[in-house]
């Protein structure tokens, strides 16, 4: 494999710092992780990619992160399927979203944990995408909340889930 | 001549004749006066009247005669009416009713819609019945009094007709540009199919081309080109002054050449194609094809690497197809289906040139194999699916929705070893997601992953 491709979660600062949006290539009988940056920003969909950025903290540091999910004209879908994972000292955070199996495990609290700071100096996150994508900035600009408002039920999630167009 | 020429512009666009330089003195003065959508609309003698699709619909001359046209929807002529001015009135003198095979006149008819005149058409210049808008392909003139039958020059002009017993019933000679320099025969008014194989209107003087006029006396056409300079810069020139070499089937394109039919706008097509292309690559964030090439590797079927992304490629080879496609409705809408499928082919001949960078001409190579599946882990390997699994074959456009909505779900972020680490009970809660989303899958796109899966292993 090309030093251009890695498994998404080998990708470092470094690499996001270079190429801040990588895609997923699907190939599976190489790896299905494998991903391969983009080299144009800003980029017009982040389907299938995840994008390096900064994000800001409710106590205002700023923290290196990734974040997938996003659709860029659908804040709808984007609000309930967004990740984020954080980076910090070499090690990565992936949380949890309220309708992940290990929302208790791997929560808002635990990325606190993870930060070490208190959980109301971290939610909420906000985000803007703007930079490195064209889209609805309502789904470009957000904010996580560390108890979202408004929760989806699993078959509304299943639902939501699966693609209504793959064209 | 100054206050005239200012008339003149007021009233439209004016060309003086007799202000050109002395050697052209020698022709008749002329003063051509243009109007509205710039139609010819008056030369001192005859008066010219357009719809509001700048189609001639009146020719006349005051007191004396006046012809009037009639189209339908397709911008077909299909009524001629003819008059002339007696007694301080018009009298209507003749009326034919055109029957048509597409743009072709293929019968004439009264107004109690007898047939008059029967024409039979063979391969005109394309060597298709109707590519060359029907130049050169009259064959056979009938009427009450029997059959006469068509000779033309390699452009198309009728320069005789013959009848059952091989006598010439009429004779024509034209110049270079149409202007007629003699006719001899019988037949010879009987017949209204001269230059170019177009219908001549005697009274008026000019050939009605399927979707303009040409005047033979000024070597040009009535009004502007309907496609614009796509056509060629003079939009009133005709076939490029160089009627020897072109013809112009459809009042069209004057650089429309029949002894090399793929260079119908093929120059245009193609700038199509490649500007396709790169508004392609743009969208996807590409800033041209080298980066392109770079930035999409894959795996043949020997699992090396080698150039070009099938979605990409794909993608890229759809937007250009739609371009040509694009450029060939414009065709349709405006000309025939013969026509089209010569433009069709310089489409596709623009598409290759487009691709000649390298990464194009593999863009066209691998779509030809886009049926080529790409191979799917029924049980993803990342989820707990076994190492060694028989490949399921998916359209990648499916492929890559479904690892989309899974991701949804089940992200690929945290990478394999999370999800193979966690404890039983969490591992069943993935697989019971797995579950559920490709059967949602299944459902919604008709596919059998949840079988594929199961066969691998799956124990939900």
């Amino acid at each position: 494999m090309s030093s251009q491709f890695k498994d998404v979660d080998d990708l470092t600062e470094a690499d996001l710092n270079k190429f801040p949006v990588w895609e997923f290539l699907n190939q599976d009988q190489k790896s299905e992780l494998a991903v391969r940056p983009v080299k144009t920003t800003p980029v017009k969909n982040l389907d299938g990619r995840v994008v390096g950025t900064q994000v800001r903290l409710a106590n205002g540091g700023n923290v290196p992160a990734l974040i997938g999910n996003v659709a860029v004209n659908d804040p709808h879908s984007t609000k309930h399927f967004l990740t984020i994972s954080i980076f910090r000292s070499g090690k990565r955070f992936t949380m949890a979203r309220y309708h992940d199996f290990d929302w208790n495990r791997r929560g808002p609290q635990a990325l606190a944990d993870f930060l070490e700071m208190g959980i109301e100096d971290v939610f909420p996150i906000s985000y803007d995408l703007r930079p490195l994508c064209v889209g609805d900035p309502a789904a470009l600009v957000g904010t996580i909340e560390a108890e979202p408002t408004d929760k989806l039920t699993r078959a509304q999630i299943i639902a939501l889930a699966v693609p209504k167009n793959h064209s | 001549m100054i206050w005239r020429a200012i008339i003149f512009w007021l009233l439209g666009v004016s060309l003086a004749f007799a202000d050109f330089p002395r050697h052209f003195k020698a022709l008749a003065t002329i003063h051509v006066q243009y109007y509205g959508n710039r139609n010819l609309i008056n030369d001192g003698t005859r008066s010219f009247y357009f719809d509001a699709e700048n189609q001639l619909t009146n020719v006349s001359v005051v007191g004396q005669w006046q012809v009037s046209f009639v189209y339908d929807g397709l911008n077909r002529r299909r009524i001629t009416q003819e008059f002339t001015w007696q007694s301080g009135g018009w009298l209507k003198t003749n009326e034919i009713h055109y029957l048509c095979d597409g743009p072709l006149v293929i019968q004439e008819r009264d107004t109690n819609n007898n047939p008059q005149v029967t024409y039979t058409r063979g391969l005109d210049l394309s060597l298709t019945l109707q590519g060359a808008g029907g130049i050169g392909g009259l064959l056979g003139r009938t009427d009450s009094n029997g059959s006469t039958f068509y000779h033309a020059d390699g452009n198309g002009n009728i320069t005789a007709l013959l009848d059952g017993y091989q006598n010439i019933v009429a004779r024509y000679r034209y110049d270079a540009f149409g202007k007629l320099l003699g006719e001899w025969g019988t037949n010879a008014d009987l017949n209204h199919y001269r230059f170019s194989s177009m219908e001549f209107f005697s009274n008026p003087g000019i050939s009605g081309y399927p979707r303009r006029f040409y005047e033979p006396n000024f070597q040009r056409w009535l009004n502007r080109d309907p496609i614009g300079e796509t056509g060629g810069i003079n939009l009133y020139g005709s076939v490029g002054n160089n009627p020897v070499n072109f013809v112009d089937p459809y009042g069209l394109d004057p650089w429309y050449s029949w002894l090399n039919p793929f260079s119908y706008s093929s120059g245009y097509a193609r700038s199509q194609g490649v500007q396709a292309l790169n508004a392609q690559l743009a969208a996807n964030d590409y800033s041209g094809v080298g980066d392109f090439q770079q930035a999409n590797p894959t795996w043949n079927g020997n699992g090396n690497l080698t150039a070009g992304n099938m979605q990409a490629v794909q993608a890229s080879a759809n937007l250009a197809a739609d371009a040509a496609n694009g450029y060939l409705n414009t065709m349709q809408a405006i000309v025939p289906a013969g026509v089209v499928s010569k433009a069709e082919q310089a489409a596709a001949q623009a598409i290759a040139d487009a691709n000649q960078g390298g990464l194009l001409s593999k863009l066209l190579s691998k779509c030809k194999s886009n049926k080529t599946p790409h191979f799917h882990h029924p049980w993803p390997k990342y989820l707990g699916g076994n190492p060694e699994q028989i490949l399921e074959p998916l359209p990648k456009a499916l492929h890559d929705a479904y690892h989309a909505g899974l991701d949804q779900i089940l992200p690929r972020q945290p990478g394999a070893d999370f999800y193979s680490d966690l404890p039983p009970d969490a591992q069943a809660q993935v697989l019971q997601a797995l579950n559920t989303y490709t059967q949602a899958f299944d459902a919604q796109y008709g596919t059998q992953l949840y079988n594929a899966m199961v066969r691998e292993g799956f124990p939900y």
